[in-house]
């Protein structure tokens, strides 16, 4: 409970910096709108993101047109739809968070292909509602009350980075300093069983509980064999819920640039069905994108300890990957947080 | 057990370059401008001003609207583009007023505007700015080039040929427009990596990336 209070604590002075803080955030070297970290490109990427730069303004173009012909043009509408669709893919494929996030949260946690996949659309898709729910309030509710979209955005975007770390730090405590300890699979089970105690789920998960240990009996008995690696449903069974959950909100709690822009514009002008289903496809197009990161991941971590043979040394390794996701899910919270407040 | 924490070092450093470069390469724009130069000279042939016409696209003008249309009327009066105009000037300043003039290559510095302008006209938001040299040049003798560009990327600015127009003086002047060469920048990556680590200061590294309007009078 300790825990919890301080991370309140945290999230709660962390907030009051960023509300109190004059001026909002002259982010962009415009001072106006959404601006990711912008950082000028220079070395070895400075011609490839120009590059970028120039077929995005055409892709920004082409939804643009879409977007106000769909009053004359009713075929406009699957044109924006596609366009968006495809920004989703695009632009998630650029070095975006939510992808980065869950792939490293997949090697720290996850195993199964299927769980990654969800994970991926639901996040995305959190972000696409997000912005649906930034948008829609500040129009609704919101206007002329001084609260921008672009500062309610703002804050959205560094609360989230600041879960991404928060998630971090209590994953690497979870599957670095905790299972340091652990010599014997039993820990692991107490550990399990304790989480669960002060949550609604104790008969469900003992029902768990039992299966893991059946599984790691059978573990000694073919060592030789295949079943090196633990068993997806060993860990999916620990505290998958929770911090499945936790993943998704930090991911999606910072709404999608682009669809903040293209519903702004759709809103204002009355296009509502067109805002909100552009905004639907850029989300699935993002969440197909970090879904093939997020598998991408999954495959290369079982494939790894499918490799390492010997049951001791996959073990190892196994902690190894978890304790490096781990720890790259809080660097990216960390890198993402300190860089966004230092503008 | 000393292997294990190599290991573990290893990836986290390799995570923590990782983590570095996917900040570090988070910039695209999306601000979209098309611009209009206007390079302005006196009878003697002396460059005196730039003025620029700043269209921006009417995406980013309508978040623009809904966040400084305080009276929620659907317009922005002289009031609320005055608050806009404000946070723009103080911010571009610090990017030189996306502003960059060459005399035979050499940086030609320019006074601070006074103020910008603007308004909201047809779903866009429209900003002008005017510059004046604090040396004069005259383009006779010699070349003057002139660029609208974010050397943040930012913001993305569009300009041709067409979009340049000289006033003052009825002297024919050439003008062409040059916009980045990809290919070239692609197969110099190389020396430009040098460059890179030669002048980390980056003095005028940018150049190359801008597109820039070349006059020749």
């Amino acid at each position: 409970m300790n825990r919890h209070a301080a991370s309140w604590v945290l999230f709660l002075s962390a907030s009051w910096l960023i509300l109190s803080t004059p001026d909002g955030f002259a982010q962009s070297s415009l001072g106006l709108g959404n601006s990711e970290q912008a950082i000028r490109p220079e070395g070895i990427f400075a011609g490839l993101l120009l590059w970028i730069q120039q077929q995005q303004q055409e892709f920004y173009q082409a939804m643009t047109n879409a977007l106000k012909g769909i009053r004359e043009d009713k075929t406009q509408f699957w044109l924006l739809v596609g366009l968006s669709f495809l920004y989703g893919i695009f632009h998630a494929a650029g070095p975006g968070h939510g992808k980065a996030v869950i792939s490293s949260y997949m090697l720290a946690n996850e195993v199964t292909v299927k769980r990654g996949v969800l994970l991926s659309f639901a996040s995305a898709i959190m972000q696409g509602l997000t912005a649906i729910v930034v948008i829609g309030s500040i129009l609704l509710l919101l206007r002329g009350s001084g609260i921008k979209s672009s500062e309610l955005a703002r804050f959205l975007e560094v609360t989230s980075y600041f879960f991404v770390m928060v998630l971090g730090v209590y994953l690497i405590w979870t599957k670095a300093l905790r299972k340091k300890t652990a010599h014997a699979h039993q820990h692991v089970h107490d550990h399990a069983h304790d989480h669960h105690h002060d949550h609604h789920h104790d008969h469900h998960h003992d029902h768990h509980h039992h299966d893991q240990i059946q599984i790691e009996d059978s573990h000694v008995c073919d060592s030789c064999g295949h079943a090196h690696m633990p068993d997806p449903k060993t860990l999916e069974g620990k505290f998958g819920g929770r911090e499945a959950f936790s993943a998704i909100l930090a991911v999606g709690l910072r709404p999608c640039t682009g669809a903040i822009i293209v519903l702004t514009f759709a809103f204002l002008n009355g296009l509502y069905a067109a805002g909100i289903f552009s905004t639907l496809a850029m989300s699935i197009g993002t969440a197909i994108t970090v879904a093939s990161m997020a598998i991408l991941a999954v495959t290369a971590k079982n494939t790894a300890l499918r490799i390492a043979g010997w049951q001791d040394k996959a073990e190892i390794i196994h902690r190894v990957i978890e304790i490096a996701g781990a720890a790259l899910v809080f660097l990216l919270g960390f890198l993402l947080f300190t860089a966004a407040i230092s503008f | 057990m000393h292997n294990q924490l190599k290991k573990v070092a290893k990836l986290l450093a390799a995570t923590a370059i990782a983590g570095t470069t996917a900040v570090s390469v988070h910039a695209h724009p999306h601000v979209f401008v098309e611009a209009n130069i206007e390079v302005v000279r006196n009878a003697s042939g002396e460059f005196t001003e730039l003025r620029q016409v700043w269209r921006f696209d009417e995406l980013f003008s309508s978040t623009i609207l809904l966040d400084y249309d305080d009276n929620t009327d659907g317009k922005l009066d002289e009031k609320e583009i005055k608050a806009v105009t404000d946070i723009v000037k103080e911010s571009i300043a610090e990017y030189d007023f996306y502003t960059a003039i060459r005399a035979d290559d050499k940086p030609l510095e320019f006074y601070e505007p006074d103020k910008i302008n603007a308004y909201y006209e047809g779903n866009q938001l429209i900003m002008f700015l005017s510059v004046e040299p604090t040396k004069s040049i005259n383009l006779k003798q010699s070349a003057l080039k002139v660029s609208a560009s974010d050397s943040s990327y930012y913001v993305a600015f569009e300009f041709n040929n067409e979009s340049i127009t000289i006033e003052g003086n009825s002297d024919a002047c050439n003008v062409s427009v040059v916009h980045p060469d990809f290919d070239k920048i692609y197969a110099t990556t190389d020396s430009l990596t040098e460059a890179f680590f030669q002048d980390p200061q980056n003095s005028g590294f940018g150049d190359e990336f801008y597109s820039w309007a070349n006059i020749k009078c």
